[in-house]
């Protein structure tokens, strides 16, 4: 519990952080002067530039722009405000130096929630497998993914780890899965990708076998063309059913991919592990936003894990001032990982101290 | 061969008590369901993996999924490549959970007829059978199983049986109630275990009764679903006949596929939680009305930061309120279920994993099916394998309603025997559903034969439970006549097993006098009052004409009773007249068509002294006669000879002892003192009881 003063008339809000016209009960505020008791720190609606809102121990919630000496409150709170993943990657610390700005990131998945405002994307440059459809997420798999990479926090309620990159969407699917002869759309959505100058980094949170093997030569082709063309193609290694399963799943799983596997819990989550397996880093209950409206969800898996990285190649990329290269990028994960000890085997564990250590330098 | 009768019985009265294992594919298919609802198609998650485990085997996803793109019903819902990272609270939502059924008086069920089995024993000739194994020193066994039993019948002489029977019945009961005790002990005996190797059904019935001392020692008593599981992998099964096997084990998957997992059972009431390792976490709200489950999601909080436990109070409370006991996934949420086609082939696709991995198969006229190929040729008409299944779960589900109304009868103390009938009839449909199903998927597979002793097995079950033990009788004769007269006839049976059933030795005749004796004591047991003991007797006698098996026979001993007029040589008054003896008769007969039966009778009582003195002596015809045990007891030796083959007519001449006679009335008492006579009689041949019987050898 921390107690703050109070520096402006300010509502109390109850039910969640927000402004509504409902949620002042009673017409509760504090004058200035007044000492508010803290309890904990968190993301609420974006008012003013600022979406850190206080949790009263008294109940309900104050915007923290009307509080003194928020920057030590909010120091206090640091593991409130952002979630342990990101802490972990030492995000927050990153973003002093890069926020990817300028970075494009193409995002083969299910399309977006065209109503997030808090989700910016190119809303003229965009793929879509079937042009009589709408760009629109009916799945989630997308959205989820593509505002973990770069939700600006406008709603004051998420933040991605690229907050300023530019987002492209591709849409290749309508559902979690896509058959044999569908897959091809892999190689449409990367050609498209690479056909994009503005795009430097593509992910792919999806994984298959690709057991058409002339499908499966033209994706690969299409990597290749990718790479050519200075593309980033960050690829989910695959979600395992079980440990130690060394099944191969693709795109992940071409020489040129970069493959993203996430740290293991017992019963809940593995990746497949296999050479193709570059770094990991946290994949479980990961929050993102919905496709349906702007509430957040969590999911677990590679899916996750890939679009961390995603963001993260962003914030590279950006502190590299565009210069780069695919194998150098790949490389440099492989160095900001440090190996762990995980379930008795030795694994690459993406590093927040590696990272900042370089966005230092 | 008591043995064998007792394991048919078991084995197909125990049928209607439900298996008991992990999983139920009713469950899982609606599982699979809300994942494919989401995802479009079907994929291994650390989440399912025991669930495709359970079906598929341990495979790593390459090869779980190759398996699934292979399965005739699961194929259209497989595709290659998915999105990744789903598996969470996306997908989790709602919850369904594992648990084990209740304790239901199943148990009491099972011992009850085990015990009431042991009396069908008795009621088949159990004497004479038990009497030889004690006198056999090559079956010390019998003083394991026995031990009550055996101490009584040594302590008596064998013509004392009819007077002793009640007591003998007590001793019997005794042991029977303690039979799966008794039975486990001598599995250890040596004797015994060679018979166990050489008789798959003793070893199949004494490891029935050890699953059910074992299951009604635990602490919640016999689950039914358990136990019929454990029946079902028996491996003795295979040994008598693979097809009734597999038949119990498909039931068996059956079964399990379709049953109910109470939710209140995942909770762990100290933390009042359901953790990942013992739950299903199932996915949206269309969870909310998964087997009629009162749990919505709106009352349930996912927390996803602490370890994937499910924590909220109200999901308890609902589960107390719903209470259910059923046995079974409700047929209207099941038929529900299954309108949805993907469902539907899901479940079935999960059922084909689940036979094919247990190779289930039928064999009959030198063809061999095995039951998942015969799901396979049906994929595209599966309306054939639904109704199978639908037809399955209006069974079960009938057991579920008898079930319930019985046990709300008992509580009320309503319940009778039609009761009893009815919850067995339900019972009894379901079993025979088991054989139905088999030769569904192959013709005949389960002949008549089986069919038959199934049915008479199951009736013998109800019979036995609802008290009947006359009819239990007639269907322990039914069984036995075909398993041991027509069964090594018929062409389903190997020639091992054919040589087996003959080694045994059991011949028509046999069986003929295990249903006389068995009836004679049913009713005996049944009797309540002196009459119905007469009636009995009346009705055990052998019937009009029976007098022509000793004269067919090389070697008789009989309970025989004749009457006739006698003539004494020593002139008196005591042995002219009526005579009526009973007692025991050795007879010789002879093979020529015309020849005479020689006998020699020991009679015990005389009934017609009593009626012949009176009629004969004026003195005491005012008097009343006073009619003690003396009064009949006369014990005569008679040679006799019957000289007309084909008619019951015999000649006796010899010794007997006149019975004490007395009468008396408000002033005197007159006692006629016994006297030995020599008597020449013509007499009418009445047998009761044949004991021993041997017929001439074919020549």
């Amino acid at each position: 519990m921390i107690q703050a003063r109070v520096l402006i008339p300010l509502n109390i809000r109850t039910g969640t952080p927000e402004i509504l016209p409902n949620n002042n009960t009673g017409d509760k505020f504090y004058n200035p002067g007044d000492v508010v008791e803290i309890a904990e720190a968190v993301i609420g609606v974006n008012y003013k530039e600022n979406s850190i809102w206080y949790k009263l121990v008294d109940g309900g919630f104050v915007w923290s722009g009307g509080v003194a000496g928020t920057n030590e409150i909010n120091a206090s709170f640091a593991s409130t405000l952002y979630y342990p993943w990101m802490l972990n990657l030492k995000i927050p610390d990153i973003w002093e130096f890069s926020k990817g700005r300028g970075v494009g990131i193409g995002v083969i998945d299910t399309g977006i929630n065209l109503n997030n405002k808090d989700i910016e994307f190119n809303k003229t440059d965009f793929y879509i497998y079937n042009t009589s459809q709408s760009l629109q997420d009916s799945f989630g798999h997308g959205t989820h993914c593509a505002a973990l990479i770069g939700a600006r926090n406008i709603n004051g309620k998420f933040i991605g780890v690229a907050p300023e990159s530019n987002l492209y969407i591709c849409k290749f699917s309508e559902s979690g899965s896509l058959s044999d002869s569908e897959a091809i759309r892999y190689a449409d959505a990367i050609n498209w990708c690479t056909s994009n100058k503005n795009i430097h980094i593509i992910s792919i949170s999806w994984g298959g076998r690709l057991r058409d093997q002339q499908i499966k030569q033209k994706v690969e082709e299409a990597i290749n063309t990718a790479i050519a063309n200075n593309k980033v193609i960050i690829c989910s290694i695959g979600d395992a059913s079980q440990d130690n399963d060394s099944s191969k799943r693709y795109p992940a799983c071409f020489d040129n991919a970069i493959g993203i596997g996430s740290i293991p819990v017992p019963g809940k989550l593995f990746s497949f592990l296999n050479e193709h397996l570059i770094t990991i880093t946290d994949g479980l209950d990961i929050a993102s936003y919905r496709h349906d409206n702007d509430k957040l969800i969590t999911m677990s898996g590679t899916s996750q894990s890939t679009a961390i990285v995603a963001g993260l190649v962003a914030l590279i990329i950006k502190k590299m001032n565009f210069i780069y290269t695919p194998i150098q990028i790949k490389k440099m994960l492989t160095d900001f990982s440090e190996t762990k000890q995980i379930l008795g085997k030795p694994m690459p564990c993406l590093s927040g101290q590696k990272l900042i250590d370089f966005f230092k330098n | 061969m008591k043995f064998y009768c007792s394991i048919l019985t078991l084995i197909f009265c125990s049928i209607y008590i439900f298996s008991f294992g992990q999983r139920s594919a009713y469950y899982d298919a609606l599982y699979l369901k809300s994942q494919y609802d989401i995802i479009k198609s079907l994929r291994a998650e650390p989440a399912n993996k025991e669930l495709f485990n359970y079906y598929f085997g341990k495979l790593s996803d390459d090869a779980l999924e190759d398996s699934i793109a292979k399965n005739p019903f699961l194929k259209d819902y497989y595709q290659p490549e998915h999105a990744q990272g789903l598996f969470s609270e996306a997908i989790q939502k709602g919850a369904s959970s594992l648990g084990s059924l209740n304790v239901t008086n199943i148990a009491d069920g099972i011992a009850q007829f085990l015990i009431k089995r042991g009396k069908e024993e008795l009621n088949v000739a159990f004497f004479d059978r038990m009497k030889k194994f004690l006198d056999d020193p090559n079956h010390p066994e019998c003083k394991t199983l026995f031990p009550v039993t055996i101490e009584f019948l040594s302590s008596i002489e064998t013509y004392r049986y009819a007077e002793l029977i009640q007591s003998l019945r007590e001793a019997f009961n005794k042991d029977l109630s303690n039979l799966i005790t008794n039975v486990n002990q001598l599995i250890d005996h040596p004797k015994y275990k060679k018979i166990l190797k050489d008789f798959p059904e003793i070893r199949a019935a004494v490891r029935t009764s050890k699953i059910v001392s074992e299951l009604s020692q635990s602490e919640e008593g016999i689950l039914p679903d358990s136990l019929i599981h454990e029946l079902a992998t028996l491996p003795e099964w295979n040994e008598i006949n693979s097809n009734l096997s597999n038949s119990l084990k498909f039931l068996d998957i059956l079964s399990q596929s379709i049953r109910y997992l109470p939710v209140e059972k995942a909770f762990d009431t100290a933390s009042n939680t359901i953790s990942m390792k013992d739950t299903i976490l199932y996915s949206r709200k269309i969870d909310t009305t998964i087997a009629g489950r009162t749990i919505r999601d709106t009352t349930i909080h996912y927390n996803v930061i602490s370890e994937r436990t499910i924590k909220h109070s109200e999901i308890k409370a609902v589960d107390i309120k719903d209470n259910v006991k059923q046995r079974w996934v409700k047929l209207s949420d099941l038929n529900k279920a299954f309108k949805d086609s993907i469902t539907l082939k899901i479940f079935i696709g999960l059922l084909y994993e689940k036979i094919k991995s247990e190779t289930i198969q039928f064999t009959a006229d030198n063809a061999t099916i095995k039951a998942d190929q015969w799901l396979d040729s049906n994929a595209n008409t599966i309306f054939v394998i639904s109704g199978l299944i639908e037809n399955f779960a209006i069974q079960v589900n009938e057991v579920d309603r008898a079930i319930k109304d019985f046990k709300d009868k008992r509580n009320n103390g309503t319940l009778n025997n039609d009761d009893y009938y009815t919850y067995i009839s339900k019972a009894i449909n379901l079993t025979e559903y088991g054989f139905k199903v088999a030769n569904i998927i192959k013709e005949n597979v389960i002949n008549d034969e089986y069919i038959i002793m199934a049915r008479n097995s199951n009736e013998l079950y109800k019979n036995i439970y609802t008290k009947n033990y006359n009819n239990a009788v007639m269907n322990v004769y039914a069984i036995l006549n075909q398993v041991f007269n027509k069964l090594p006839k018929s062409t389903n049976i190997s020639e091992a097993r054919r040589n087996a059933l003959k080694s045994l030795g059991l011949k028509s005749e046999t069986i003929e006098k295990i249903l006389k004796y068995g009836n004679f004591m049913a009713s005996v047991v049944k009797a309540e009052s002196g009459e119905e003991v007469a009636k009995a007797l009346e009705a055990a006698a052998l019937p009009a004409g029976s007098y022509s098996v000793k004269q067919k026979s090389a070697f008789n001993i009989s309970v025989n009773g004749y009457i006739g007029y006698g003539f004494d040589f020593n002139g008196g008054l005591y042995a002219r007249g009526i005579y009526a003896p009973v007692g025991f008769s050795i007879n010789r007969g002879t093979r020529k068509k015309w020849g005479s039966t020689f006998s020699a009778f020991v009679g015990l009582i005389d009934v017609g002294s009593i009626a012949t003195y009176r009629l004969e002596n004026g003195a005491t015809e005012k008097l009343k006669q006073e009619v003690r045990l003396e009064s009949i007891f006369s014990p005569s030796a008679q040679l006799i000879v019957e000289p007309i083959r084909g008619f019951p007519l015999a000649i006796a001449a010899g010794w007997k002892r006149t019975p004490k006679l007395f009468y008396s009335d408000k002033t005197s008492f007159i006692a006629v003192p016994p006297t030995n006579v020599f008597n020449l009689s013509v007499l009418i041949d009445i047998p009761m009881f044949t004991i021993v019987n041997k017929t001439f050898d074919k020549k």
